[in-house]
C-alpha cells in the first residue's frame, strides 16, 4: 500500500509513521526539538522494529539530532522517547543496551583503537574485555591497524574503530549516525553487509545518511527527513518507484529568459520549459545531453547563462520533488 | 598500567589525555615560574630574607597567580575538552554513575596539578633558602597552602566548565581580577575568597610572627571549608551530567 | 489513510509499504554577492560571535561583564556630578581621563584575550580554512576583517567610556562651548590613547590565538605570558643595579599600556592607587608599541600569508 500525497490531500502536520506490524524498539512520539528560534525537529511521531532501518535527509535535516534524542544526549523540548520501553534520559542503566556510532570524527587521538574499544569495553563492566574488545575490532576487519594511535587513523579506520566500540558490548540497539561517511568503497561495501548482519541478528539498526543509494543498499524501511520533519516513510523501493515517474527538472538562470526559453524548445529531449521571472525551470527526459547543449545554445544565441541547477539531480532535489507543491 | 586502566578507566584516560595536550605542559611552566624568581632572589642583591622573600613569595605571586593559573588549566580541561572535542558521549552512553566519572577527572586533574606544582615549589624552597635557613616548616607550609587552593580551585573550575566553554577566561578573570578586586575595596568579602583561603593554611603552618594575614581563617575552619567546597561543588557536577545536554 | 498513529496496527493487506508526506522545500534564490561585501560580513559575522550574539548565555557573560565594568563607572559618575552639583568639581578632578584608562586597561587585556582566540582558533580547528580560501576570499582578506573585527571591538571599549567622559565633561561644563575650546586636545588624545592600547592587545593576542588551537589555553597563555613576563621584569628590576636598569621597564609588557596611558592623559589623579611612576619618558614606550606591532605582524604574516 502505497500513499502518494501530491497535490491533492495533503497530509496533516503531525502525520507519523508506525512499521505494519511486529515489536517497537523505539517509539517517538511527537517530538519537537528547537534551540532558541531554530527549529530542529518538527513534531516527527515514528516507532521503528528490530532490523535496519534507514533515516534519509539532507545536511541539517535534524537527523542528527533525532539520533541524539533516541541515545538520550539531549532532551526533546516536547514529545516523549521510549527506547527498549524505558525513558532514556538520565537512565544510565539502559546504556547496557545501547550503542551510538557518534557523527563526529574526533576519538581520542592519543589512545590505539584497541585501547579505545578494550576502555568502551571496560565502562560497560563485561566480564571479560580483552576478548570482547578483539572479538569487536574482528568485526569491523581492524585487527591489523588495532595497535595504532587513532589519530593516524584515515577516516574509514574511525569509522570502523567506532563501530567496534559501539558494538563491543552486544547491544540490542545500535544507532549509527552518518556511519559510511569516508570509507572507501570496498570498506562501504563491508560495513554495509555488517550493518545487514546486525540487523538479520535481530537487532535494532538505525542509520543515519545522506546519500540515497547508500541507503537503498542498507535498509528495507527509511525514514525520509527534511526541514526537521518526516517527509516519507516506509519502504525504499515504494518511495523510489513514486519519484521516478517524473522527468527531471533543471533551473536555468539567463540574461534573456524569453528569449533563451525559445531556443530551448528546439531540443528534443526537452518535455517542457516554464519561465519563473528570470529563471528558467525545464523538464527534460535527458539531462546529460541538456547539460551539454545548453551553454552552446547561449553562446550561439549570445544570451549571457548565470546559474544552472539541477532540481532533481541530488537527494535535495528529490525532496524537491516530494515535497512540491 | 592495566590495572588501572581497568579499575578506574576514566581516571587512566584523563591521565593519557593530559600526557598528549598541551595544556599540561602550560600548567607545568606555570609552576615553574616561581623557581625563576627564585634564581633572581639567589643572584640578585640580597636586601629580605630567604624566609621573608619565601613567604611574600607565596602570599603575593603563587596564592593569587601560579596556583589558580596552573590549577584551571587541567581542571578546565578534564571535561571541557571531552565537551568541546565532542568526546564525551563515549563517557556518558555507559551504564555508570555520574558522580564517578566526574570524580575520576578531577582526580586525575588534581594528580597531575599537584604533582607539577609540588616539584616547583621543592625546586624554588631549595634554590631561595640555602643552610640554615631552609626549614621543612616553611616547605610544609609552602605545600599544605598550595594543595588547599589547588582542590577549592580545581572543583570549582571543573564544575563551571560543565556550564561555560569559556570556563578557563572565567577562571582567569575570577582569580586574577575578582579576587584582587575583592581583596583591595570590600575586606568583609574575602571569607568567600578561595585565595584568601589558600593563603589562611600558609600563613597557620608557617606559624611564624613575622608572617600575617588580614582575618586569617583558623586551620580547622579553612579544612571544613575546603571540604565544602569541593564535595558541593563536584555534587553538583555530577548532578548537572546527569542531565547535561550534549550536542 | 494507512499511516495515522492510531492506525498503525493494521498490516496492509499486500505489496510494500511506503508512503510520501506534503512538506515545504526551496532552494536559494537571493543575489551573489563579491568580495567586497564577502570581507564586510566576515568582520560583522566575527564581531556577532565574538560578542556571543545568537549563542547560549554563557557565551554573552564575558562580554556583558566587560561592557558593564567599561561603562557602568562613568554613567555613574557623570550621572551622580548632573546630580548632585556640589560634589561635581571634586569628583570631575579625581576621575579624570587618565584614571578611567588605567581603569580600563585590565579590562582590555581580559577583551583581547577573550576575543582574539575567538577571531582564528575555531576557523582552524574545525578546518574551515579551506572553506573560507577557496570562496572569494583571499588569505589577506580573511586576515583583514579578523584585524577590522578586533579592532572595532576593543576601540568600543578603549575609546567609548572615553568619550562618553569628555562628553560628559562638555554638557557639565558652565559653559560648553568655551569648554571645548579650553580643551582642544583631549579628543585627539583620547583617540590616540584608545587606539595605541586596543593595536597593543590585540597584536599579542592574535599571535598566541594564530598558533594555540583551544580557545581557552590561548586565552590563558595570553594572560598568563603577560603577567608573568611583567612579574619576572619587576623581580629582575628590583635584583640588579646598574644604569642601565630602568630601561627593563621597556620590557614589561603589562606595564607599557599604563605608561603610555600617563603620557598622553596625565597622570592618575585621585582615589585607588595610582600607577607606579615610570622611570623613562613616556614617549620611549612608544618604541615597545611599535616593536611589538611589528614583530606580531611579521609573525601572523609568515603564519598566514606565506603558507601559499
Amino acid at each position: 500500500m502505497v500513499e502518494l500525497q501530491q497535490g491533492t490531500g495533503k497530509r496533516e502536520p503531525d502525520a507519523g509513521f508506525f512499521p505494519p506490524a511486529g515489536p517497537r524498539t523505539i517509539e517517538v512520539t511527537h517530538v519537537s526539538k528547537w534551540y532558541g528560534d531554530v527549529v530542529a525537529v518538527a513534531d516527527v511521531t515514528f516507532a521503528v522494529g528490530p532490523g535496519v532501518t534507514g533515516l534519509l535527509g539532507p545536511n541539517g535535516a535534524g537527523k542528527s539530532t533525532i539520533l541524539k534524542m533516541l541515545a538520550g544526549l539531549i532532551a526533546p523540548s516536547i514529545g516523549t522517547i521510549r527506547v527498549l520501553d524505558q525513558p532514556v534520559r538520565a537512565n544510565p542503566a539502559l546504556y547496557r543496551r545501547i550503542g551510538l556510532v557518534p557523527e563526529q570524527e574526533t576519538i581520542y587521538p592519543f589512545l590505539t583503537g584497541r585501547e579505545f574499544v578494550r576502555l568502551n569495553a571496560v565502562l560497560q563492566h563485561l566480564p571479560d574485555p580483552d576478548d570482547a574488545t578483539t572479538r569487536a575490532i574482528a568485526r569491523v576487519d581492524m585487527l591489523a591497524a588495532a595497535d595504532r594511535a587513532i589519530g593516524g587513523y584515515s577516516k574509514g579506520m574511525r569509522q570502523r574503530i567506532k563501530i567496534a566500540a559501539a558494538l563491543v558490548h552486544e547491544p540490542e540497539l545500535l544507532i549509527l549516525d552518518e556511519p559510511l561517511t569516508g570509507t572507501d568503497p570496498l570498506q562501504r561495501l563491508q560495513l554495509i553487509r555488517l550493518i545487514r548482519e546486525l540487523g538479520a541478528e535481530g537487532r535494532t539498526v538505525i542509520v543515519s545518511s545522506h546519500v540515497l543509494h547508500e541507503v537503498e543498499r542498507l535498509a528495507d524501511q527509511i525514514l525520509v527527513l527534511v526541514n526537521g520533519k518526516l517527509a516519507a516513510a516506509g519502504d525504499y523501493r515504494a518511495i523510489r518507484d513514486k519519484m521516478d515517474e517524473h522527468a527531471r527538472r533543471v533551473r536555468v538562470r539567463a540574461a534573456d529568459p524569453r528569449r533563451f526559453a525559445a531556443a530551448l524548445i528546439q531540443l528534443p529531449t526537452l518535455e517542457s520549459v516554464h519561465i519563473d521571472g528570470d529563471a528558467l525551470v525545464v523538464e527534460t527526459n535527458d539531462v546529460r545531453s541538456f547539460y551539454r547543449a545548453v551553454p552552446k545554445i547561449a553562446r550561439d544565441q549570445g544570451i549571457r547563462l548565470y546559474e544552472v541547477t539541477a532540481l532533481d539531480d541530488s537527494l535535495a532535489s528529490v525532496f524537491a520533488y516530494v515535497t512540491a507543491r | 598500567m592495566m590495572s588501572l586502566s581497568r579499575r578506574a578507566p576514566i581516571l587512566w584516560l584523563t591521565l593519557r589525555q593530559f600526557r598528549a595536550g598541551r595544556a599540561t605542559w602550560l600548567a607545568a611552566l606555570f609552576a615553574a615560574t616561581p623557581i625563576l624568581l627564585a634564581v633572581i632572589h639567589r643572584l640578585g642583591s640580597r636586601s629580605v630574607s630567604d624566609a621573608e622573600f619565601l613567604a611574600n613569595l607565596f602570599l603575593e605571586v603563587l596564592a593569587p597567580t601560579v596556583v589558580p593559573l596552573a590549577t584551571l588549566m587541567l581542571a578546565t580541561n578534564a571535561l571541557g575538552n571531552e565537551l568541546a572535542d565532542r568526546t564525551v558521549p563515549y563517557l556518558l552512553l555507559k551504564p555508570i554513575a555520574r558522580a564517578r566519572i566526574v570524580v575520576e577527572k578531577f582526580l586525575a586533574s588534581a594528580l597531575v596539578t599537584s604533582l607539577t606544582l609540588a616539584v616547583g615549589l621543592l625546586v624554588t624552597w631549595a634554590v631561595a633558602s640555602s643552610g640554615a635557613e631552609r626549614s621543612s616548616r616553611m616547605l610544609a607550609a609552602l605545600l599544605g597552602g598550595t594543595l588547599a587552593g589547588m582542590l577549592a580551585y580545581g572543583a570549582l573550575f571543573m564544575l563551571i566548565s560543565l556550564l561555560i566553554q569559556r570556563a578557563l577566561l572565567v577562571g582567569i578573570i575570577y582569580a586574577l581580577i575578582w579576587e584582587s578586586a575583592l581583596a583591595r575595596f570590600i575586606p568583609g568579602v574575602k571569607l568567600l575568597s578561595i585565595r584568601h583561603f589558600s593563603q589562611s593554611v600558609f600563613v597557620r603552618l608557617l606559624d611564624d610572627p613575622t608572617v600575617t594575614l588580614d582575618r586569617a581563617l583558623q586551620l580547622p575552619s579553612a579544612l571544613a571549608v575546603l571540604v565544602v567546597v569541593t564535595v558541593a561543588a563536584l555534587t553538583v557536577a555530577s548532578l548537572l551530567l546527569r542531565r547535561i545536554n550534549a550536542a | 489513510m494507512s499511516s495515522v498513529p492510531g492506525d498503525a496496527g493494521s498490516a496492509p493487506a499486500a505489496g510494500p509499504y511506503g508512503e510520501i508526506f506534503d512538506r515545504g522545500y526551496q532552494h536559494y534564490q537571493g543575489r551573489r554577492e563579491g568580495r567586497a561585501h564577502a570581507v564586510r560580513a566576515l568582520t560583522l559575522y566575527s564581531m556577532r560571535r565574538a560578542l556571543g550574539v545568537k549563542k547560549r548565555w554563557t557565551a554573552k557573560i564575558i562580554p556583558i561583564f566587560l561592557y558593564a565594568a567599561a561603562f557602568v563607572p562613568v554613567v555613574t559618575i557623570i550621572g551622580v556630578r548632573a546630580l548632585v552639583t556640589q560634589v561635581s568639581a571634586q569628583l570631575a578632578e579625581g576621575f579624570n581621563y587618565s584614571f578611567l584608562a588605567a581603569a580600563i586597561s585590565p579590562l582590555l587585556l581580559i577583551y583581547a584575550a577573550a576575543a582574539a582566540p575567538e577571531m582564528l582558533c575555531d576557523d582552524r580547528r574545525e578546518n574551515v580554512l579551506p572553506l573560507y580560501f577557496s570562496r572569494a576570499i583571499t588569505r589577506v582578506d580573511y586576515l583583514l576583517a579578523k584585524v577590522l573585527a578586533l579592532g572595532l571591538l576593543m576601540g568600543s571599549i578603549a575609546i567609548v567610556p572615553l568619550l562618553v567622559l569628555f562628553v560628559g565633561n562638555t554638557l557639565l561644563a558652565d559653559a560648553p562651548l568655551t569648554y571645548l575650546r579650553q580643551h582642544p586636545g583631549d579628543i585627539g588624545r583620547i583617540l590616540i590613547t584608545g587606539t595605541l592600547l586596543s593595536v597593543y592587545y590585540a597584536a599579542i593576542g592574535l599571535v598566541i590565538a594564530a598558533f594555540t588551537a583551544r580557545k581557552g589555553v590561548a586565552a590563558a597563555l595570553y594572560i598568563g605570558f603577560i603577567t608573568i613576563e611583567t612579574g619576572v621584569v619587576e623581580a629582575l628590576s628590583l635584583a640588579v643595579s646598574g644604569a642601565w636598569k630602568d630601561y627593563l621597564d621597556l620590557f614589561s609588557l603589562g606595564n607599557v599600556p599604563d605608561r603610555i596611558v600617563q603620557w598622553l592623559l596625565g597622570p592618575a589623579s585621585g582615589a585607588g592607587s595610582a600607577p607606579v611612576g615610570a622611570p623613562l619618558q613616556g614617549w620611549t614606550y612608544l618604541f615597545t608599541v611599535a616593536a611589538v606591532v611589528t614583530v606580531c605582524g611579521v609573525v601572523m604574516h609568515r603564519r598566514y600569508l606565506a603558507e601559499e
